[in-house]
């Protein structure tokens, strides 16, 4: 038996790598996302334009008493734009808090795209009545920083030589966030 | 490096209690235990490009002596490690990373493969006895085997310059390595004993190969360096 004591040693050490060698070998996935105080989520891919491809601004109308939020980004030839007007303002350096739905008239927004480097941004589909809303969470109107969120979609048909609907294409920004993004205060 | 200043110590106040004696017979041993990344090598800091991102681990171990004379010997050892591989934290740290070098809008980092070595050392060895207690002290040098590292690709978004996936490959080779054991033996029975033994092994370790970059920016390791502790427990037959 004794002399079996080694023979048995090495088999067993031997056979103990190939089995944990065999084990789990499977990947493992780790996704981060960008930190940008101005982003969205269009069609399932983060969307952060820089800050100098950002704009933020409030412009009060003395005449129509009204006041209108501007958002704009840019980034990869994608474009995201949003107005809010709000009626019955006055000439103060902060905006209403609270949630406005697109409507088509006072609240806007569109998604464009440029189909070429250099080409001009064009409207991607229509954003129609109701298909999103933008949510005005917080306003320093000290430091002039505004936070907030946005979604919308933006709907394209598609047609034929002949005029028929072949296709409905429809682009999702969601998760739209902008934190404390400062904003430029106008009036006339 | 705190683990070793203490088994340092340990063994020296050991050693002044045991004593050289009578012929120290042969062995050879079976171990198995844990090995411990240390330093760069088990780090999981994103900004290091040394950091291995080597887990604790089981190793297992074939060892051995032969005693030219008295207390002195040569010793070598055969030992197989596996130092994990990456998990979703892990994973997400370096996402993390690349998003912030990058000013990426989206970073997914897909980590694939284990670390996995052999190591082949030998060196002078020296024996401590005191009464069915045997002290075992060896200087190591010899190679290292790495059969495998986890192989990373790095998806981003949001970069025009780099639109493509790039990787860190896996790495593999035959590296120098060397370090130092100490082991204490306890006789069970004619020429049957059982052991605890620490074990410290360093590497410059392999070359590791980046691929698909267009734009280097943040993280690039191209090298790999090994350094663990293994703790062990095992038995020995003497002959």
């Amino acid at each position: 038996m004794s002399k079996l004591r080694l023979p048995l040693f090495l088999i067993l050490l031997a056979s103990v790598p190939f089995i944990i060698q065999s084990c789990n070998k499977d990947s493992i996935i780790g996704i981060a996302y960008t930190t940008a105080p101005f982003q969205a989520n269009i069609n399932g891919n983060t969307w952060a334009p820089a800050t100098d491809s950002t704009s933020f601004g409030i412009n009060y109308n003395a005449g129509a008493s009204t006041k209108t939020l501007v958002m704009q980004g840019t980034k990869e030839a994608k474009q995201v734009i949003f107005n809010v007007t709000v009626p019955g303002a006055t000439n103060t350096t902060g905006f209403p808090l609270g949630t406005y739905t697109i409507d088509g008239t006072a609240v806007t927004a569109q998604f464009n795209i440029q189909a070429s480097a250099g080409a001009p941004f064009t409207p991607h589909g229509t954003v129609e009545a109701g298909a999103g809303t933008l949510t005005v969470t917080g306003i320093d109107s000290v430091k002039k920083q505004i936070t907030g969120t946005f979604a919308f979609y933006s709907r394209t048909t598609n047609y034929d030589d002949h005029g028929n609907v072949i296709s409905i294409t429809v682009d999702n920004i969601t998760g739209g966030e902008f934190t404390s993004v400062p904003y430029k205060l106008t009036s006339n | 490096m705190k683990r070793i200043y203490i088994i340092l110590s340990i063994s020296f106040l050991i050693c002044t209690s045991f004593s050289a004696g009578a012929q120290v017979k042969s062995y050879v041993s079976l171990y198995g235990g844990l090995s411990i990344p240390n330093g760069n090598y088990g780090s999981q800091d994103y900004s290091n490009n040394q950091s291995g991102f080597a887990k604790k681990g089981v190793v297992f171990q074939v060892d051995g002596a032969y005693y030219v004379k008295k207390n002195f010997g040569i010793g070598a050892s055969i030992s197989w490690q596996d130092q994990g591989k990456f998990n979703e934290a892990m994973a997400t740290t370096l996402a993390s990373g690349y998003v912030a070098s990058y000013s990426a809008d989206q970073a997914t980092v897909t980590a694939s493969g284990r670390f996995h070595s052999w190591n082949f050392l030998i060196g002078p060895q020296y024996a401590f006895t005191y009464k069915d207690f045997i002290l075992d002290l060896r200087a190591n040098a010899g190679f290292i085997d790495v059969t495998s590292t986890p192989e990373t690709s790095i998806v981003i978004t949001g970069v025009p310059e780099q639109t493509a996936t790039f990787y860190q490959r896996a790495s593999h080779g035959t590296v120098f390595g060397y370090g130092g054991t100490a082991g204490l033996r306890y006789k069970l029975g004619e020429g049957f004993s059982l052991g605890l033994r620490a074990a410290y092994v360093a590497s410059p370790g392999t070359n590791v190969k980046n691929d698909g970059r267009t734009l280097t920016e943040g993280r690039l390791v191209t090298k790999l360096p090994i350094s663990e502790l293994q703790t062990t427990f095992g038995f020995t037959i003497s002959f």
